[in-house]
């Protein structure tokens, strides 16, 4: 059977789910079985897990490109939201009876979903529909924040993201914390309580531009913390990297309106001496002042949409040249980080999209069977066993995870070109050959040729360690399957 | 829930210290006079101690929450590390100094302080190392700063310390808590950025009952615009945990420009002078209380012992019939006296036997409970899959063995503070008894009266609050104590990476292979006797640091107060006899210089009159205050 006529990793799944949910017919983790099916062929989903203000709301605003979720000063997102790409609508479901039509309403280009007399409390989960571009590429799902000082709701967080099959992949925020810091190894224990891999998760060192007290270099200090966590070898076995993300600068990159640009350009155009005071601190940027053309109010909003930080890096930018509002949103956009981050997703998650749809429904097929042992159990895990073992892709992302648990000993220069090759930072050809985009056909097959030769003889060395060898195998396939993708096909000879 | 009380002791009118200063100034010329050269020397301390004796705030707080700022900006120099990306690494004392200077305290015995340029004791704090060392870096316990500031010169010793924050289930929330216990004033640091985490309210609930002179500083106020809404919730949560702590809002940014500046404005608006008036206002009268009952009381014992010594002689010169009487009696106060100075006296063993038996108890205490904290995680560990759950068992771990350390240190300090009691007891009983300290003027009714007033803070160790038994823990030795305590290297943390390394080797698996359980138990099982061990370590040398200097500073002060009631029997009964001798000589002169006699013994009861004035009106300001 060749590779075109061997079904497709999805469809294979798919049949198996099937069958396991008949076979469980009847039975109470039915319902687990059932729920997964509906979503093997929907968007990835995503869900933005963290402490109370970690910024995940904020985040959340800034990848969609639209302010919905709330972000107040206190504690805000009480219920699990989830955000798909669809015409404007909001809907609340309630623990107990039909799901709730909720208002959608915007005021000052933000959008608020009013829950009317319904209280959060009494609400399983809230689903809206936006028409986003990025919602895409992945549904996203907002989590009430954990070590929250109303417990309840960081807890059904924790049950949420325990749950398999709940969701897909997770982005775990954290702010700037010491490695012996409570909320550093609690943000951790979540993410080693749920069902993430260094393949579905990622890491964000969020509210980077207070890092440093706000002062002008915070984002290169934020980078600098994200690297050394990027180091830890807790947080390398946990996610699969750390990125820096200004959240509040995305944010308003995507939603800075003509007024807002208006205002920050009179106050920019002001004197040096007049803007120089109030930029000092949060308090005097909004105090009233005659020198100033913009009122305290609107000066206020600019605030609780930048920060102090962004005002003054906004001002900077604006002195420095940017003369539309488009300039300058790209400039906060740029500098907020936003840009690495969303590259990763769409690399590291939504590239992946069926493999990780596969994953899960696999693991959720594997605990129901251990849960409830029924007679077919066995011959089902088995079934799951032969599929692990027959999908490559799997395979591929299981040895990733074991790379960076430690789980394969070579040096870490090899691990890096191991995971590069399977497809760690990237599944196209050239992300895993780490090659140019325009290189040759005939280099590259020069490249896998030589890689396939390589692996192959560790593979079959009798002194390679058996955890190595195994990998070895691995990679050995991994450049078969290179070596056949179709570009680098030689051109069907044209007709004589 | 009982609120923790906040102290509501006032601070002494600065009248009344001036008038102290004079009464002092004024009971020490007295004691001079009346050849009591030793007394005057001692009220000549207290004197000084009266306006400047050494108090410690500590500064406490979670990382990165701006507690170096907060103290740069207190003394308006940058001798705490301040970094945007690493974290202060050792605690730094800063205290008055006639010079600007900073000292590096290096870990270990056999190191000396090392004297550095000031301007850089901020690099070590962060650090942590004296680096520039040929021989390789050396590591710091702690890092010395003396500024010539008038906030200083009262006597205040600003703490900085590495993160001391989070509830019982951090790492180092044993050690925070022996700190605490030694602080006299505590200023918990939170920032602007969020509201008061779960965590930060346990912290302070807990530094509360440790050290109720308390306050919480809320910084970075220039950053957050919503600072005010922030403070407004931080209230809301203090309250609702039963809690009665102020919140001032600061930033230490807008201080710092301010300083270098001189604008007043900008000063006022970093809330810095808020922050300095509660340090010289409420959290200092504490320390101005104590002093003041401190000093009052040290004037009355000196004064009782001068007018027993004129009383006797007044007697025997005026009295005849009773003169026999009266030199028995003196004779026999001198031998008692000798009898309570003596090496074999009942409160000297009493606090050797005791101290020895306290710390047998707290070994065993000690030992007991992390025997059985031992039993209760392996137990878990066996029960679980260690893989799956030791993500949940460390905090819990850290947890338990928090509190029972913290346990465990609450009832060492209590059964201090009795024994304390206990020998104070004994001490006056028998001095009593020995009449030395002479005349009506200390009924026993207020000394019982102090004695219960000490009462319970939740087992903090008085050592600067009600130190109406006379003594404490000298500054030095409380400095000493907390370098100890803050020591970077209890920040001891689970070995949770080897651990986690074999555990997440199997996690990385769990789905596609059997767990190797055995393996994963036994690794939990080492990783887990290893840290109590060494818990239990620390917690033990902790105590016995705190026995040993309590220990010592107890028996000194009773031995010198035992070495004054010699002097003051011997002079007493010197005088007798002198005067029975002059009496039976000369009748006419006897009569004169008896009523010399009076005349001093009136003026040295006018003064007793004035102390006990002074002292009443500082018990009415507090009295009522130490019932909770």
């Amino acid at each position: 059977m060749t590779a075109a006529h061997m079904p497709s990793l999805a469809a294979r799944v798919r049949s198996l789910l099937t069958e396991a949910t008949r076979s469980y017919t009847g039975r109470p983790v039915q319902r687990e079985l059932a729920r997964i099916g509906p979503h093997l062929n929907g968007p990835l989903r995503v869900a933005i897990a963290g402490r109370v203000k970690a910024g995940k709301s904020t985040l959340l605003n800034a990848l969609v490109g639209a302010a919905v979720a709330p972000t107040d000063a206190g504690e805000c997102t009480r219920v699990v939201t989830w955000y798909a790409r669809g015409p404007a609508r909001a809907t609340g479901f309630p623990k107990t009876g039909q799901p709730h039509p909720l208002g959608l309403t915007e005021h000052d280009g933000r959008l608020t979903i009013e829950l009317g007399r319904l209280q959060a409390d009494a609400l399983d989960r809230i689903e809206v529909q936006l028409p986003s571009q990025w919602l895409a590429h992945m549904t996203l799902v907002d989590t009430p924040g954990m070590g929250s000082l109303t417990e309840a709701a960081g807890r059904r967080t924790q049950d949420f993201l325990g749950d398999t099959g709940s969701v897909d992949a997770v982005l775990y925020l954290m702010r700037h914390l010491h490695s012996s810091d409570v909320d550093f190894l609690d943000t951790f224990h979540d993410a080693s309580t749920s069902n993430t891999t260094p393949i579905n998760a990622v890491g964000v060192l969020s509210r980077a531009d207070e890092i440093g007290g706000g002062e002008p270099g915070a984002l290169n200090h934020a980078r600098r913390v994200a690297a050394e966590y990027r180091a830890d070898p807790r947080i390398r076995g946990l996610v699969h990297t750390v990125l820096p993300v200004a959240g509040l600068l995305a944010q308003t990159a995507a939603t800075l309106t003509n007024a807002d640009f208006a205002d920050l350009l009179a106050l920019a155009k002001t004197g040096d001496s007049a803007t120089a005071g109030l930029l000092l601190s949060a308090g005097r940027f909004t105090a009233p002042s005659r020198a100033v053309p913009v009122p305290p109010a609107a000066r206020q909003r600019l605030l609780a949409m930048l920060g102090l930080y962004g005002v003054r890096l906004a001002i900077d930018v604006i002195g420095n040249g940017a003369a539309t509002r488009d300039e300058l949103r790209t400039a906060l956009h740029q500098h907020s980080g936003l840009a690495d981050l969303r590259r990763l997703l769409l690399t590291q998650f939504a590239e992946r999209r069926d493999v990780l749809k596969a994953e899960t429904a696999l693991r959720t097929i594997d605990i129901v069977t251990r849960i409830d042992p029924i007679p077919a159990a066995p011959r089902l895990r088995q079934a799951v066993e032969r599929l692990r073992a027959g999908a490559h892709e799997l395979a591929e992302i299981r040895l990733l995870t074991e790379l960076r648990t430690g789980n394969v000993s070579a040096h870490p220069e090899q691990l890096a070109a191991m995971e590069r090759l399977l497809g760690g930072h990237g599944t196209a050809l050239t992300a895993r050959l780490g090659l140019a985009p325009n290189a040759t056909a005939e280099d590259t097959r020069v490249i896998i040729t030589g890689l396939h030769a390589h692996w192959r003889r560790v593979a079959q060395n009798p002194l390679t360690e058996p955890n190595l060898a195994r990998a070895a195998q691995v990679l050995q396939r991994t450049c078969e399957g290179l070596a056949a993708s179709p570009q680098l096909r030689p051109p069907r000879p044209g007709p004589r | 829930m009982t609120p923790s009380p906040r102290t509501d002791t006032a601070a002494p009118a600065p009248s009344t210290t001036a008038e102290l200063l004079e009464l002092l100034d004024a009971a020490a010329a007295q004691c001079r006079e009346h050849g009591r050269a030793d007394l005057a020397d001692k009220l000549a301390r207290q004197r000084r101690q009266l306006t400047s004796r050494a108090w410690h705030v500590l500064v406490a707080g979670e990382f990165k929450k701006g507690k170096s700022a907060l103290v740069n900006g207190l003394v308006g120099v940058p001798v705490c590390g301040v970094d945007p990306v690493a974290f202060t690494a050792v605690p730094t004392f800063v205290r008055h100094g006639q010079a600007a200077a900073a000292t590096l305290m290096p870990d270990g015995e056999q190191y000396q302080p090392r004297p550095v340029d000031i301007r850089q004791a901020a690099g070590h704090g962060i650090s942590g190392v004296a680096g520039g060392d040929p021989t390789g870096a050396l590591r710091l316990r702690a890092v010395e700063v003396s500024l010539p500031r008038r906030l200083l010169a009262a006597g205040l010793v600003l703490v900085d310390t590495p993160g001391l924050g989070g509830g019982f289930a951090a790492a180092a929330a044993a050690a925070s808590m022996r700190a605490l216990s030694l602080a006299d004033a505590v200023i918990v640091v939170t920032d602007a950025s969020q509201e008061l985490t779960a965590a930060e309210v346990e912290f302070v609930r807990n530094a509360a009952k440790l050290c109720p002179n308390l306050l919480c500083a809320l910084t970075k106020t220039d950053l957050y615009p919503q600072w005010r809404q922030i403070r407004e919730l931080d209230r809301g949560h203090l309250r609702k945990a039963g809690l009665d702590v102020e919140v001032v809002a600061v930033s230490s940014t807008l201080r710092e420009l301010a300083l270098d500046t001189g604008d007043h404005a900008l000063n006022a608006e970093s809330g810095f002078p808020v922050l300095v008036e509660r340090l010289n206002g409420r959290l200092l009268a504490p320390r101005d209380a104590t002093s003041l009952r401190a000093a009052v009381t040290a004037v009355r014992r000196s004064l009782q012992q001068v007018a027993g010594t004129l009383a006797t002689e007044h007697t025997a010169l005026t009295k005849p019939a009773e003169r026999t009487e009266t030199l028995r009696r003196a004779e026999t106060t001198q031998q008692r006296t000798q009898h309570l100075a003596s090496p074999s006296s009942r409160w000297l063993n009493t606090i050797s036997d005791r101290f020895a038996d306290i710390g047998s108890m707290v070994d065993a205490d000690l030992a007991e409970r992390i025997r059985r904290l031992e039993t209760e995680a392996s137990g878990k560990v066996r029960a679980g899959d260690p893989t799956q759950q030791w993500a949940q068992l460390v905090p819990w771990l850290y947890r338990r063995t928090n509190e029972e350390l913290t346990d465990t240190h609450t009832k060492l300090l209590d059964k201090i503070n009795e024994l304390a009691a206990e020998v104070a007891a004994l001490f006056e009983a028998t001095a009593g008894a020995v009449d030395a300290l002479g005349g009506s003027a200390e009924p026993p009714r207020a000394g019982e009266l102090k004695l219960n007033q000490l009462g319970r803070r939740g087992g903090k160790l008085e050592v600067g609050m009600h130190a109406a038994r006379g003594w404490s823990l000298s500054s030095s030795v409380v400095t000493t104590l907390l370098v100890t305590t803050l020591h970077p290297g209890l920040l001891i943390a689970l070995p949770v990476t080897a651990a986690l390394g074999t555990v997440f080797a199997i996690k990385a698996v769990r789905g596609y292979r059997t767990t190797r359980l055995d393996h994963a138990r036994n690794e939990a099982l080492r990783t887990i006797a290893g840290y109590l061990n060494q818990a239990r370590i620390d917690a033990h040398r902790a105590s016995a640091d705190l026995i040993r200097h309590s220990r010592s500073r107890i028996r000194d002060y009773y031995l010198d107060q035992a070495a004054e009631l010699v002097s003051a029997a011997r002079h007493t009964q010197q005088a007798a006899v002198t005067a029975a001798t002059t009496a039976t000589a000369d009748e006419q002169a006897a009569a004169t210089r008896g009523a010399a006699t009076q005349a001093k013994l009136d003026r040295v009861s006018t003064l007793l009159a004035t102390a006990d004035r002074l002292g009443a009106g500082a018990d009415g300001g507090s009295g009522g205050n130490t019932a909770s």
